[in-house]
């Protein structure tokens, strides 16, 4: 773009929307009709592939080329969940799974971030616990259920700890990572202008931090729903994994399905939420 | 020594110590220099030539292994607000905006908060840009983040503003302009600048005097004084046929040095220059770390 040295504002202010990009100016409907068009087109394309399930989920097993006893058809799965719904056994379930995943999420951030502040910015502990972390990390947290089970039992606190637990690695990781890789220049500038170690790690190596950090934490959501559906299966009465699971073993496919489609759209949901404050979050990090 | 100096680099020598090979590396040696106030030094030298570490010392971010460095009189210890530095890469925040930016500087002085605006956004206008006081940095175009960081440097006042190599990574146009404006910033503040660069044209258009540092290790080989330019564009001083003569006489001195350094890199295989630069800012860095 053009550099701009004249301080008059006509001059300064075209260049600043070459440089800042679509502003907050108002547009013409010419320019919207294209934009709207591609919009549709995209949105068509990607929804083929959904289309295409759905259809092949209601078809194949109407037809008989797959055993509708093992896959029920689509229409049939949400008439049930329809009927879940509106019985409350949906929701009770559905809510005592979430409630779980939340304790047990919460917990992880509230111990994650701290923790992988103090690691990252202190290399002498970074040095000595990266081993150790390298090394639950790769140990898939579900291998390790069974020790939480024989440890702590079946009951409530075996999940909130096994959920906290598997979504403390990843934010304890990416903590540790966005503190580590902070422009080194940044803090040579902060350190120039007569900043303290403490207050360089307030106003630079914080705030530089928080993108990867938070992309850490949306990691954990979906962990913490993932990793919970598998403990419920293992010994639980209540929640969408005990649904699934239980349906399953009392032939009731369609609701099997009905709570798997339920669990798909909470996962698809959060995560698209936090992405979009990730997204917002880091908006500066992007050229 | 004279005591009205503003700036007196005295017997400022540093010595790395190799990482591995227990060999140390002498990266500047028994450099002196004086700097009048208000005045307009520039330091040019073959690449590795510890320009880099000499700037760090003045900005107190690393210390000398012997020799000291007086700014009114005092000796450096430390980083302190009567120094600004401007870096190659700018070092914006980008999670800050440009005026925001500029406040990043004054928070560490403690200015009060409405006093802070006041002043980034007067620094802003003095680099033509108050118009861009609420745009992030990825939305400025290189010349203007490094106007920006100029404005930064200049808010909180220093006595020494120390310029490292700052037109670096910018295309020779807005080079040019940027050039033109940092003489007429000093003009109008009276303040006392180093300036390090490659630029030979850079250095006779801007500098008082030019100081040209020898191969590694470092040392001050020749002080060329620069008649003043009449107040014009760069373009313009460019032409002068004393322009000629002055870049003629750095290039002279400069060119046995480039010979040497290049030698250097020729008898060992070592990556191009870029790569051997940055393997001597980390370590640079990782020192200035375990001093603090």
């Amino acid at each position: 773009m053009p550099e701009t040295l004249t301080t008059s504002p006509a001059a300064a202010r075209s260049s600043s929307e070459a440089a800042a990009g679509p502003g907050p100016r108002r547009r013409r409907l010419s320019e919207f009709a294209p934009r709207l068009q591609t919009i549709s087109t995209k949105a068509f394309v990607s929804s083929i592939g959904l289309i295409v399930l759905a259809a092949a989920w209601q078809i194949l097993p109407s037809a008989h080329i797959v055993d509708p006893a093992f896959i029920t058809p689509l229409s049939q799965v949400i008439s049930t969940w329809w009927h879940m719904l509106q019985d409350g056994s949906l929701w009770s379930n559905t809510s005592t799974s979430l409630l779980r995943a939340a304790i047990g999420f919460f917990a992880a951030v509230i111990v994650g971030v701290p923790l992988g502040l103090v690691i990252g910015a202190n290399r002498r502990a970074e040095d000595l616990l990266s081993p150790v972390l390298e090394l639950f990390r790769n140990t898939a947290p579900l291998a390790l259920l069974p020790v939480f089970i024989l440890i702590l039992g079946i009951g409530q606190v075996t999940k909130f700890v096994f959920v906290g637990y598997a979504c403390l690695f990843p934010i304890l990781l990416n903590t540790i990572a966005a503190v580590r890789t902070v422009d080194p220049l940044l803090v040579k500038a902060a350190r120039v202008f007569g900043y303290s170690q403490l207050r360089i790690f307030q106003k630079v190596v914080l705030p530089a931090s928080v993108p990867q950090i938070f992309t850490g934490i949306r990691l954990a959501a979906s962990y913490a729903l993932l990793v919970l559906i598998a403990a419920e299966y293992i010994g639980a009465n209540s929640g969408l994994g005990f649904l699934i699971d239980n349906s399953e073993q009392n032939f009731q496919t369609p609701m099997m399905y009905a709570a798997i489609i339920t669990m798909s759209l909470i996962g698809v949901l959060i995560n698209f939420d936090l992405l979009r404050i990730e997204r917002r979050l880091s908006t500066w990090r992007t050229a | 020594m004279s005591t009205e100096a503003k700036l007196h680099i005295d017997h400022v020598t540093k010595t790395f110590q190799a990482r591995g090979a227990g060999q140390s590396l002498v990266a500047v040696q028994d450099v002196n220099l004086e700097i009048q106030d208000g005045e307009f030094l520039v330091i040019v030298g073959p690449s590795g030539c510890g320009k880099s570490t000499l700037l760090d010392i003045l900005s107190g971010l690393t210390l000398p292994s012997s020799g000291e460095v007086l700014i009114d009189g005092k000796p450096i210890t430390g980083p302190g607000p009567d120094r600004g530095i401007v870096f190659q890469q700018y070092a914006l925040l980008p999670w800050r905006t440009a005026a925001e930016n500029l406040e990043f500087g004054l928070e560490a002085t403690g200015v009060a908060k409405t006093e802070r605006r006041e002043r980034a956004l007067e620094h802003l206008e003095l680099v033509g840009l108050a118009d861009f006081a609420d745009s992030y940095p990825h939305q400025l175009s290189g010349g203007m983040k490094q106007r920006v960081a100029i404005a930064r440097s200049l808010a909180t006042d220093p006595e020494l503003l120390i310029m490292d190599e700052p037109f670096g990574a910018l295309d020779a146009l807005t080079r040019d302009a940027l050039q033109t404006q940092l003489r007429a910033i000093w003009k109008r503040t009276g303040k006392t600048i180093v300036f390090v660069t490659h630029g030979i044209d850079e250095a006779v258009y801007l500098g008082q005097r030019v100081a040209v540092m020898s191969a590694r290790p470092g040392r001050i080989k020749a002080l060329v004084d620069i008649p003043a330019w009449d107040d014009a564009e760069a373009a313009e001083v460019r032409a002068d046929p004393e322009f000629g003569r002055s870049s003629q006489v750095v290039w002279e001195q400069l060119r046995d040095e480039i010979a040497t350094s290049q030698g250097f890199s020729a008898t060992r295989p070592e990556p191009g220059r870029a790569g051997a630069r940055r393997v001597g800012r980390t370590r640079e860095l990782e020192e200035a770390g375990s001093v603090a």
